[in-house]
């Protein structure tokens, strides 16, 4: 079926990207999408840029709850759970 | 504001007031609308519903913890956010809805909290949020013959420090930060992210594209913005 369509150009893959990159894209349009980075430096290098920045964000971003958080989340819960056992 | 067509709803909301949580409905971040699929909720008691509360959302604090100290952009208050989430989520956990998206109902309670009342109380400034957002704006195709110093903007990005990606996120406006952040490092789906943020995907989009492009002029100083000039 797809092979009837043109691929996308500039102009359709462009604002796509994002979606592209996010897993959002439409299934019937991933196909048109990869055949128009194949052949488009441009849409392919800004594709590039793109995601490598995302990565970047998630891998700077990753943050471990230090021991004091959980033992004041873990504290208050307590406190919660008593007051749920005797109402005032 | 609550987006309907988000909120696939597959049972009656449950009953609850007003003060228990100023927006309405918490049930239901991402439904997978199965139908009441061995609901452990249905009975249940409080000590119950208390253990499996403990059991299932504490596994989650390292990425509720994430998300408040990029929210908050401090230890101190992004501690203080965490725990006011699990004391909420505590009391409102009858409205969870098994099956679904646990830690995304989770973050949108840290959201919810965050703005709702939070973010009086922060030690850090916050920028005032009164910009109109536009719609999101498609790009035109021309834009991008504008750049150049290609594999340098790719090497730049090989090299930047952590620490300068999160400074460069938290100078960022507070809602482009969260959507950023929540699709980017949580890589929640955009409907996700607009159940969480409670706002309409396309505001979600509209965040998202300039958040992005923002953080990339920031960080490499090449890129385009988003068209706001009119054109579009």
């Amino acid at each position: 079926m797809r092979t009837l369509f043109a691929q996308f150009d500039c102009e359709e893959a462009l604002p796509r990207l994002y979606h592209f990159i996010d897993e959002e894209l439409q299934a019937h349009e991933l196909e048109a999408m990869r055949d128009h980075l194949d052949g488009c430096d441009n849409c392919a290098y800004e594709h590039e840029v793109r995601s490598k920045l995302k990565n970047v964000i998630r891998e700077a971003c990753v943050d471990t709850a230090p021991p004091s958080v959980r033992q004041r989340v873990v504290a208050r819960l307590a406190e919660l759970r008593q007051a749920l056992a005797e109402p005032a | 504001m609550i987006n309907m067509e988000l909120c696939v709803q597959t049972r009656p909301l449950p009953e609850l007031s007003l003060a228990d949580w100023p927006t309405l409905p918490l049930e239901s971040v991402s439904v997978t609308a199965d139908k009441a699929v061995d609901d452990p909720r249905l009975d249940e008691s409080p000590t119950d519903r208390a253990d499996r509360f403990e059991r299932d959302a504490l596994e989650y604090i390292d990425q509720l913890y994430a998300a408040a100290m990029r929210i908050t952009r401090n230890p101190t208050d992004a501690e203080d956010l965490v725990q006011e989430t699990y004391a909420r989520a505590f009391a409102n956990f009858h409205q969870y809805q098994p099956g679904t998206n646990l830690k995304a109902w989770l973050h949108r309670i840290l959201t919810n909290s965050y703005i709702n009342d939070y973010r009086k109380k922060l030690r850090s400034p916050q920028q005032a949020n009164t910009d109109e957002i536009e719609d999101w704006q498609i790009m035109r195709a021309s834009e991008h013959e504008a750049v150049g110093l290609r594999s340098a903007e790719l090497e730049v990005l090989d090299r930047l420090p952590d620490s300068r990606v999160k400074d460069a996120l938290g100078d960022l406006r507070e809602d482009y930060r969260m959507a950023v952040y929540y699709a980017d490092v949580e890589g929640y789906s955009y409907k996700e992210i607009a159940e969480i943020m409670d706002s309409p995907i396309g505001t979600v989009m509209s965040r998202l594209h300039r958040g992005r492009a923002q953080l990339r002029e920031a960080l490499t100083g090449q890129g385009f913005e988003p068209s706001s000039t009119g054109e579009g």
